[in-house]
This record gives structure tokens, C-alpha cells and sequence, in this order.
């Protein structure tokens, strides 16, 4: 009950901070980054993504994001992850804090062919819980995605912070920590990325 | 009985999910024997431009039994973008393993060069698991393999590289070892391997240890996988992208990889 009224309160001193410039929630919005620095050494990474506008019946938003391993130039011969999430926004307007959650389907296609590769292509669930938040023309995005798969899971928190430029392009820095987990021998690996990108809004 | 039929739904797709992209710890390994006594070169990769001169199967000279590997070095023998003839061993260096390799050698009497030499290395792999595949565009790699036996101004250098991004940056394990012409050189290798300082190798020329004491035993302790994908191994020439200037010879003999110290020994 203390806990739930502190937030109350935390919101409401730092509502009037905050203005409401965001307008991705009523428009189309395609995005392109690169990145990335791995955990030990820089290997390049290119991400498309598209993001509906929120529909009006049932508050769901859709969004599809194309990576590419091995290139900044986004046509790669190794290794593709195609994420098509579906969002459910609680609130159909920009405020400085909102929430969304979706569920979606990560596909990993992998297409070296090298014998000593054992990766395969394959889908898993997703799940996506983001806490979104705006202050005048700076945006920010906390995607935490929960991998399901058939020996473990893993989690992804994906915070991105983006500044507007004019009314129809922002410039992002994403950050992606990943944990990954296996339940049988109790393994576990942490992993992380970095990207810069751009968001255009139509 | 709804919910039943949704939980059986969600686990059956749970199982046609894939894997976790991380490798399991402690994955079976292949052993192997490549002691040329069949004459020919099966079980073996090649990186190497022709064959049938530079790796030979010779009954002149041998550590044991009748047969040998010539390996030939010429100064225009460049493939895979560098100067090489090397034989590769794949499935060999996992994410946390336990695995011995050994080896005999012969520097040829004719071997007339300095500068450095690659007789063997660990060489990283990229992580398919995680996209990864050779040769990104750009390439920000290039580096060093983590771990490699260098013959160098007539001696044997036991190798390290730690740092995934660099080519220059290798550093020197225990002293250089003093290798003598025309004679065979046995090298044994028991190497755990590891993303973090947990890895450690102990390594043999001639039955004696050439990694330093540590006040306990022999074991160098220093990460040697860049990723979890693992390390492969391979034996026979190498000199980058540093040309040889003279046709160099090196012999090799009871190559070996296993569990045991006396799986691998010749």
C-alpha cells in the first residue's frame, strides 16, 4: 500500500515535468540501426524495424523487426532474426509514462553452411513487457522480452532512448543486455549489444 | 479441461522451439589419431593450396611407425588470405573441455627462415550460434589465435592472445625453447577451455613442462576462448600475411587429441 502510494506521488511531481511532443503511437514509424559492440570485440549488426500505429479498436500496435548479422549494410548471407510482436498499449495517447504488452515470435534463420556451425534455424515466443516514458522531444523505451525455448530462456532488457529532430525523424541509442539460460546444466551466458539508429515517422 | 488443452498447446510448441543460442558446457569431443599410418589423409581439413605438394605422406623420416606428413611451405603458397599449409581438426576445443592434443615434429635441415612460423594453433570460430559467420563486413577482427606453438629464429614460443580485436598484442608463455634441426620434437598439450580465467593449459616439449611453475603445479591459468563457440585445431605452417622468402619444410608425425595424457603421447 506505502509502496503503491510513493509511485502515485513520484508520478504525479514529475508529471508536469513532461511534455507530450512523441507522436509514434499515431503514425507509422520505420527505423534503422547498426550496431555493435559484443561482449569482447565489435562485430556488425543492422536492424529494420516497422511499427504500426496504434489501431483504434483493442489499443494493439504491431511491429516486425528484420536483423542482419555480419554487415552494415543490412544484405548478409549468414544470419537473419525476424521479430514480429503485437502489442497491447494500456492508454491510446502519449503520457509521460505508459505501458504495453505484446507477445510475438522470434525467428532465427541461419544460413552458414560450415560444418563446424550447430546452429539451426528456428521460431520462439515471445513475450514483451515495455515501459515507455517522454519529456518534450526525448523518448524512452524499456522493452524487457522473454525468449521461451525448448532447453531454457532468456531475457532481454532493451532500453533505448531517442531524441526528436523536426516532426518526422528521431536519432536512438539502444542498449541490449540479454541473459541467457539453460535449465539443464544450469548454465548461464549474459550478453551485450550496442546500436545507433534513426526513427522516421509517416 | 480447457486449461489442460492450453497448457499440452503451449508445451508442444515449447519443444519444437529451438535451444538456447549457448553452448551446453562439457559437450562430448571428437578424439582422434592421425598418425599417417593408413598413407592417406583422411579425417583431416586442408588449408592448404595444393595437396599433393604440400602435404605429402612420406615413410622418410618418421617418430614411429612407416609413415609421416611432409608439410611444405613455398613463398607463394597463399589461400584462405594468408600464407599457409595447415591441416585442421574440427570438434576438438569446446566451451569448458578437458582435452589433451599432442603432436610430434621435425624442422626440416634445410629450414632457412627466422621470422615466425605457426606450427600449431587453437584458432577461435565465430559464433554461429549468436549470427556470427567469417569475414563480417567490415571486418573488426582480425586477430591473433587465442592460443599457438610458433617456431621462431630456431626456437619453439608457446603463444597467448587475449584480446579479441587485436593481431599484435600476443605475449609469450613460459621461455622460448631451444629446437634442434633433423631431430623429432614431441609437444603435448592438456588445455581446459574457458571464456573466463578459469582456463588454464600445461604444455610438454620433449616431456618436460614448458608452461612456468605457478608454486603449485604447472597449469597457466588465462581465458582462452574469445566466445563459447570453441577453438579449432590446426598444425602445419603458418605466416599470416608475412611472406615466406624461402620454400620451408617441417615434418609431423603421431597427431593425436584425447583425454588422457597417454591417449596423446607418441
Amino acid at each position: 500500500m506505502k509502496k503503491n502510494f510513493t509511485t502515485i506521488l513520484l508520478v504525479l511531481i514529475l508529471q508536469p515535468l513532461f511534455g507530450q511532443e512523441n507522436d509514434n503511437l499515431s503514425r507509422h514509424q520505420l527505423s534503422v540501426d547498426f550496431g555493435s559492440f559484443r561482449n569482447r570485440y565489435l562485430y556488425p549488426i543492422t536492424d529494420i524495424q516497422y511499427h504500426s500505429p496504434i489501431l483504434k479498436k483493442g489499443n494493439l500496435k504491431f511491429s516486425g523487426r528484420l536483423r542482419s548479422y555480419g554487415t552494415l549494410f543490412f544484405y548478409s548471407k549468414s544470419s537473419y532474426d525476424f521479430t514480429p510482436l503485437a502489442e497491447y498499449y494500456f492508454g491510446k495517447t502519449i503520457k509521460p509514462f505508459y505501458f504495453s504488452a505484446g507477445v510475438g515470435l522470434d525467428t532465427r534463420i541461419r544460413l552458414v553452411n560450415d560444418i563446424r556451425s550447430e546452429a539451426t534455424t528456428s521460431a520462439e515466443p515471445v513475450i514483451s513487457l515495455t515501459v515507455h516514458g517522454n519529456h518534450e522531444k526525448l523518448s524512452f523505451d524499456a522493452p524487457l522480452w522473454t525468449r521461451f525455448y525448448s532447453n531454457g530462456l532468456s531475457f532481454s532488457l532493451l532500453p533505448e532512448a531517442s531524441y526528436q529532430i523536426g516532426k518526422r525523424f528521431s536519432l536512438f541509442l539502444r542498449y541490449e543486455l540479454s541473459y541467457l539460460s539453460v535449465y539443464k546444466v544450469s548454465t548461464h551466458e549474459w550478453r551485450q549489444d550496442c546500436f545507433i539508429g534513426a526513427h522516421i515517422l509517416f | 479441461m480447457t486449461k489442460r488443452i492450453y497448457i499440452i498447446i503451449f508445451l508442444t510448441i515449447l519443444y519444437g522451439c529451438g535451444k538456447v543460442p549457448t553452448p551446453e558446457p562439457n559437450q562430448p569431443f571428437d578424439h582422434f589419431v592421425g598418425d599417417f599410418e593408413t598413407g592417406n589423409l583422411n579425417g583431416f581439413h586442408f588449408l592448404v593450396p595444393d595437396t599433393s605438394i604440400n602435404t605429402k605422406v612420406v615413410a622418410n623420416p618418421v617418430r614411429k611407425g612407416n609413415f609421416a606428413l611432409k608439410n611444405t611451405l613455398r613463398p607463394d603458397d597463399y589461400i584462405f588470405n594468408g600464407y599457409r599449409a595447415e591441416l585442421a581438426i574440427y570438434n576438438c576445443a569446446k566451451y569448458k573441455t578437458d582435452v589433451f592434443y599432442g603432436f610430434s615434429f621435425m624442422i626440416d635441415t634445410s629450414y632457412s627462415n627466422q621470422e615466425f612460423n605457426l606450427i600449431c594453433q587453437w584458432q577461435d570460430l565465430p559464433y554461429y550460434e549468436q549470427g556470427e559467420n567469417w569475414e563480417p563486413d567490415p571486418n573488426l577482427r582480425g586477430s591473433s589465435p587465442p592460443l599457438a606453438l610458433v617456431y621462431v629464429n630456431g626456437n619453439i614460443e608457446l603463444k597467448m592472445n587475449e584480446n579479441p580485436r587485436s593481431n599484435n598484442e600476443t605475449f609469450l608463455v613460459g621461455n622460448a625453447q631451444p629446437i634442434s634441426k633433423g631431430q623429432w620434437h614431441d609437444v603435448i598439450a592438456h588445455v581446459y577451455w574457458n571464456d573466463d580465467n578459469t582456463a588454464f593449459m600445461e604444455v610438454w616439449l620433449n616431456g618436460n613442462f614448458i608452461t612456468p611453475f605457478n608454486g603449485t603445479d604447472n597449469k597457466y591459468y588465462k581465458r582462452n576462448l574469445f566466445n563459447r563457440a570453441g577453438n579449432y585445431f590446426k598444425f602445419g605452417q603458418y605466416r599470416g600475411k608475412d611472406k615466406t622468402s624461402n620454400t620451408n619444410i617441417i615434418y609431423f608425425d603421431e597427431v593425436k587429441i584425447g583425454s588422457t595424457f597417454n591417449e596423446v603421447a607418441p
